[in-house]
């Protein structure tokens, strides 16, 4: 898999410093923890910690369309009115609560967890089933920016948002946000990702290595403590 | 100087070690027996340690050195949301309660950011009131050399920082441990646990050191006698909901119940020959109102009684009444 996940310092002397080593750990954990490396393209991450100044750009994949009635539902018109019979529960809740704004709580009659039944002068079936329902993306969008606020310090809280067609970049600071600040994190966004080295990481890389000793961290006096007598 | 000890074994023949530690000095801290199994947290004179061994090889028990025994740690991190929490400060808070310290967590409410980062009056106070404090800080080293120091640099207790990057020290504290900065997973390997074992050690030297200045000027009475003097005395403790209702310190112990009911019971109860409130400052804790009992040095209170009995002598009139 291609990498996503690039961190720079945009400080010219301190380009692999621990900080944007651990920076890129972190903002991985944090895509994983959150489940959303699908709909992310490529993030970037830019900091300048002396100014100080934190930017993340997020390249968005999202695929999916909103579901529509037809696609979720099977629509069939009975004696008492339209029933609308689902498979999975998934948006279910989405659902009934677009039944409930469309056609108020009293017209929505709920049979059991499968079937839902509203009368039919209210509507016909060839309107229901264009109704939007659920829209994934939305959800995403959300955990995406819960996953920026995650990254970013908790004191850089000064935002600048730069919207896009395909994504987003936030520019951060405690400091009031200056316009050549933006220009810098513009010209460095426009120019390809430099990845770090991967021998930089071998210091900081969680990997179990072997070890002849048992280690006992808070044993060990004791065995000292046994030799001795 | 006292070293603790935790003691593993079985039950049967548990109460020869009771004996042996009331022989040598030591103090029992606390005794629990679950079926057969005896775990026993004491304390005794550091040059008795020979004669304790004896006894654990022949009752075939375990014995567990805990370095920081008696004594209260702030660990302290920036904010309490989750880019601080939980992981890196639990880790080192559990860490050191296995080495035998009794850790609180605290939050700073504003103690992120460069030029923001702040400390209030009451939060120093909270933080003084324990033996020493861990900061948790992030993983910029400009961050730590430039702009964090001046969260702990007026702290009268020892400070240790914990940081990401390799750096020898950084200003005002009293030890540096690098690699346990802003990390979000916890710590399970070998070299993670191994940065937890040197915070521990680190936090340890900062407490001898402590002790030592104690030693030299010591104290009217050991905080343990104190502690369970109290226990003793005030039938309230037994019933405290807190699951360590008696904390020793350093120079002196918290007590967890509320300090407007009981501060005028604890003040008069008897400690040797003395009454508690000549030998001991009793205040009122910043945490949650409770008891903070801070003992005075011997010399303090020699001048105290040498003062006393001149302003008596002073009032009789002295030689010519």
């Amino acid at each position: 898999m291609s990498e996503k996940i690039f961190v720079e310092s945009l400080d010219e002397t301190c380009q692999h410093d621990f900080g944007i080593l651990i920076y890129k750990i972190i903002a991985e954990y944090i895509l994983s923890d959150l489940v959303i490396g699908q709909a992310i393209q490529q993030m970037r991450v830019l900091i300048d910690i002396k100014k100080p100044l934190f930017a993340v750009s997020v390249q968005l994949s999202l695929p999916r369309q909103p579901i529509r009635m037809k696609d979720y539902a099977r629509l069939e018109e009975g004696t008492d009115g339209i029933h609308i019979i689902i498979h999975d529960e998934t948006y279910a809740p989405e659902l009934l609560k677009v039944l409930w704004n469309s056609f108020g709580k009293n017209n929505v009659a709920q049979i059991d967890r499968w079937e839902t039944v509203i009368p039919r002068n209210l509507t016909t079936i060839n309107e229901l089933q264009n109704v939007i329902v659920a829209d994934p993306r939305e959800k995403m969008m959300e955990k995406i920016l819960d996953a920026i606020t995650r990254i970013i310090p908790e004191a850089f809280r000064i935002e600048h948002l730069l919207p896009e067609a395909s994504g987003l970049t936030i520019i951060t600071s405690e400091n009031p946000i200056q316009e050549e600040w933006i220009e810098i994190v513009k010209a460095t966004l426009a120019q390809p990702p430099k990845p770090i080295p991967p021998e930089m990481f071998e210091e900081i890389k969680r990997e179990p290595k072997k070890t002849e000793e048992i280690y006992k961290p808070w044993k060990k006096p004791i065995n000292d403590l046994m030799h001795d007598v | 100087m006292y070293n603790g000890f935790i003691f593993e074994g079985e039950a049967y023949r548990h109460r020869e070690l009771l004996e042996l530690v009331e022989d040598l000095g030591g103090s029992i801290l606390n005794v629990r027996i679950i079926a057969q199994e005896a775990t026993i947290t004491f304390i005794i004179p550091e040059e008795d340690t020979p004669t304790l061994r004896k006894l654990v090889l022949e009752l075939r028990a375990r014995l567990r050195e805990i370095p920081l025994v008696g004594s209260e740690i702030a660990v302290v991190s920036p904010t309490i949301t989750r880019h601080h929490l939980p992981h890196p400060a639990c880790d080192i808070a559990e860490y050191l309660r296995r080495m035998g310290a009794k850790t609180n967590i605290i939050g700073l409410a504003r103690g992120v950011g460069q030029r923001v980062a702040q400390i209030t009056r009451r939060e120093k106070t909270l933080i003084e009131e324990h033996d020493a404090a861990v900061f948790l800080l992030g993983n910029f080293d400009y961050c730590l050399l430039e702009h964090k120091w001046k969260l702990y640099k007026d702290l009268r207790i020892p400070v240790i920082v914990a940081g990401g990057p390799k750096l020898d020290h950084v200003p005002y504290a009293s030890a540096y441990i690098s690699g346990i900065g802003r990390i979000p997973y916890r710590t399970r390997f070998l070299s993670e646990i191994r940065k937890l074992d040197e915070l521990a050690k680190a936090v340890g030297k900062c407490l001898d050191g402590r002790r030592e200045m104690i030693a030299a000027d010591p104290l009217i009475t050991s905080p343990f006698i104190l502690k369970s003097e109290i226990e003793k005395q005030i039938e309230e403790v037994k019933t405290c909901y807190s699951p360590a209702p008696i904390v020793p310190q350093l120079d002196g112990v918290r007590v967890k119940l509320r300090y407007d009911k009981f501060a005028s019971i604890i003040k008069k109860i008897r400690v040797g020959n003395y009454i508690l409130e000549d030998v001991a400052e009793v205040r009122r804790s910043m945490m949650k109102n409770y008891i903070l009992i801070k003992l005075y040095p011997k010399s303090y209170v020699r001048l105290k009684e040498l003062e006393l009995i001149n302003s008596q002598w002073n009032h009789k009139g002295g030689i010519s009444a």
